[in-house]
């Protein structure tokens, strides 16, 4: 998660631990490298995607799986993540929520989401945004 | 058979707004809290866990009450929930914090009071980011009621309870390289003795770690009784466990079930079987962690012991299954990587050995490798075995020496033919 360099708006992550790997992810990162014509950890010159593989993610019941912005989409088919990427660069979403890419773009789930969610994140970082409990703020 | 739940139970009744405090209290929620502050008696709770013989469920099983047990006396003491959840193939902990955050904060209102605790942390893997915007929103909801902060449920008890996210790191979910991370330094496990956080932990305080899992099963121990909860499993691992099961299933998945039946029912029962009618070829009983066995030990039964005595582990309890069309040297540099990517380079034999490992396996698969690879595969992981301050380094040894025992005919193939047995 750390990184030395700015990512491009939509870091696509794409598992490829075991559960990923043998649930055909390797052709998910196939597509997406050749749709975004980047290497592994790279970002394109307009600074739209970064792109890289990483290790899991905990959505192994849902596999191949991807993150967008850290936003889990389970299921994704190698064409379901071609038309993620088209999706991504032609729309251009400012935030991101893991539901309605799942709706979109997604499958099979690690489990029942369940619970209804519209919030979602707007920034490569999410996790790193000021959390303080409601006494601090 | 069928699940029996324990801690899926709220999340499965209200799946719409299982997460929302109204919801959780209507459902009997908060009532373990509210227990055992009016019977104010920390000795009470400790012997009920005690009593459960609950085992942790993060990965090494070590009885919870013990561990409770020995915390050292200081006046400033700390809980830490391990919410890294990095195993590949387990998921457990994600629908915990994503659906039923409450239960959580409940466990640690009661482990807090238990151990004379007044300041908890939640360290949850960066990668969630989901399910951390639920614990915080919980952890809000429940200082809005007053469960957290000061004066909690009128004991005259303060606790505060922090959410942290870590920054993508498998290592900080083994406890001494969470409590480095949390203290603002680097994520490397720290040298051993002493041996438990329990005397020397956070801030060289005496603190508790514990899993998601675990820390969620509290309440229901209170509410009903630790012998109720020993009565469920086996001896030696009682209790329910929540598998997730993934790979080659028709339905893979979390379940909530009694440990003590086999795998092979488990794939059959809850994961409807093979995708496409197929045999398991290989499966991995408890995370990438876990040396692997063979689709000939499906009738392996599912407790800690059993799994021990069977050469592996049940570690996180994530069982992937691999159909005989699996190319298990792909699967096996999978794994390698993993460890390899992972590895914080704190120990030259993990560090350079999980590298090697990596750089062999790759050769392989690109048909540059030999049986001389094979075997030098082996010595290599015998050699990180034992070697290092964590057991990061014998996670990546383990399987690495199960697949070259179980599979040697078909890395063999591999390295003769330069192509996998299976098309």
């Amino acid at each position: 998660m750390y990184k030395q360099e700015p990512s491009g708006k939509y870091l696509l992550s794409v598992c490829k631990s075991i559960s990923c790997e043998i649930n055909n992810s390797r052709e998910v990162i196939d597509n997406i490298k050749e749709f975004t014509g980047l290497a592994n950890n790279e970002t394109d010159i307009e600074s739209t995607f970064t792109f890289e593989e990483v290790e899991c993610i905990g959505a192994c019941g849902g596999a191949p799986a991807v993150q967008v912005n850290y936003e889990t989409v389970e299921g994704v088919t190698p064409p379901k993540a071609l038309e993620l990427c088209k999706y991504l660069k032609e729309e251009v979403p400012e935030v991101i929520v893991a539901d309605d890419l799942q709706d979109k773009f997604g499958g099979i789930k690690s489990f029942d989401w369940a619970i209804e969610d519209n919030s979602g994140t707007s920034s490569t970082a999410p996790g790193f945004q000021i959390i303080g409990t409601s006494e601090e703020k | 058979m069928k699940e029996t739940l324990l801690l899926t139970k709220h999340m499965r009744e209200n799946p719409e707004n299982s997460h929302l405090i109204d919801v959780y209290e209507k459902n009997n929620g908060y009532s373990a809290a509210r227990k055992v502050f009016k019977e104010n008696n920390p000795g009470d709770v400790i012997e009920e866990i005690k009593t459960s013989n609950i085992r942790g469920r993060g990965g090494a099983g070590f009885p919870t009450g013990v561990k409770w047990g020995f915390l050292a006396e200081d006046e400033e003491r700390y809980l830490v929930i391990n919410a890294d959840e990095s195993e590949p193939g387990t998921f457990k902990d994600r629908i915990l914090l994503e659906r039923d955050p409450h239960q959580l904060i409940e466990g640690i209102i009661v482990t807090s009071f238990a151990s004379n605790i007044s300041k908890a942390f939640i360290y949850i893997r960066g990668e969630y980011a989901k399910p951390a915007r639920r614990v915080q929103d919980a952890v809000e909801q429940a200082y809005e009621k007053g469960y957290l902060g000061k004066n909690i449920f009128d004991s005259g008890k303060d606790l505060d309870v922090v959410v942290h996210l870590g920054a993508g790191a498998y290592i900080c979910g083994e406890e001494t390289a969470l409590l480095n991370s949390l203290e603002g330094r680097r994520g490397e496990p720290r040298l051993k003795p002493p041996y438990f956080p329990a005397v020397k932990g956070l801030y060289n305080k005496p603190t508790l770690v514990n899993n998601v899992e675990t820390i969620s099963s509290v309440p229901w121990i209170i509410n009903n009784s630790g012998k109720d909860y020993a009565k469920l499993g086996v001896e030696g691992s009682t209790g329910t466990r929540i598998f997730s099961l993934s790979g080659h299933v028709n339905n893979p998945g979390n379940f909530e079930i009694e440990m003590g039946c086999s795998f092979g029912e488990v794939i059959d029962n809850f994961g409807n079987g093979i995708k496409e009618n197929k045999s398991v070829k290989a499966y991995i009983p408890g995370g990438a962690s876990a040396p692997w066995f063979t689709g000939e030990q499906l009738d392996i039964k599912m407790t800690i012991d059993d799994v021990a005595n069977a050469g592996s582990m049940l570690g996180s309890g994530a069982v992937v299954v691999m159909d005989e069309d699996t190319n298990l040297v792909l699967a096996a540099k999978s794994i390698v990587s993993f460890f390899a990517h992972e590895s914080c380079g704190q120990c030259t034999p993990c560090r350079e050995g999980t590298g090697w490992l990596y750089k062999i396996l790759s050769n392989i698969v690109s048909g540059r490798g030999s049986t001389n690879d094979l075997e030098q595969l082996d010595r290599i992981a015998s050699q990180i075995e034992g070697h290092c301050i964590c057991a990061l380094g014998d996670a990546a040894a383990m399987p690495v020496r199960s697949f070259l025992n179980n599979f040697w005919q078909e890395f063999e193939y591999y390295v003769d033919n330069k192509e996998s047995m299976v098309k």
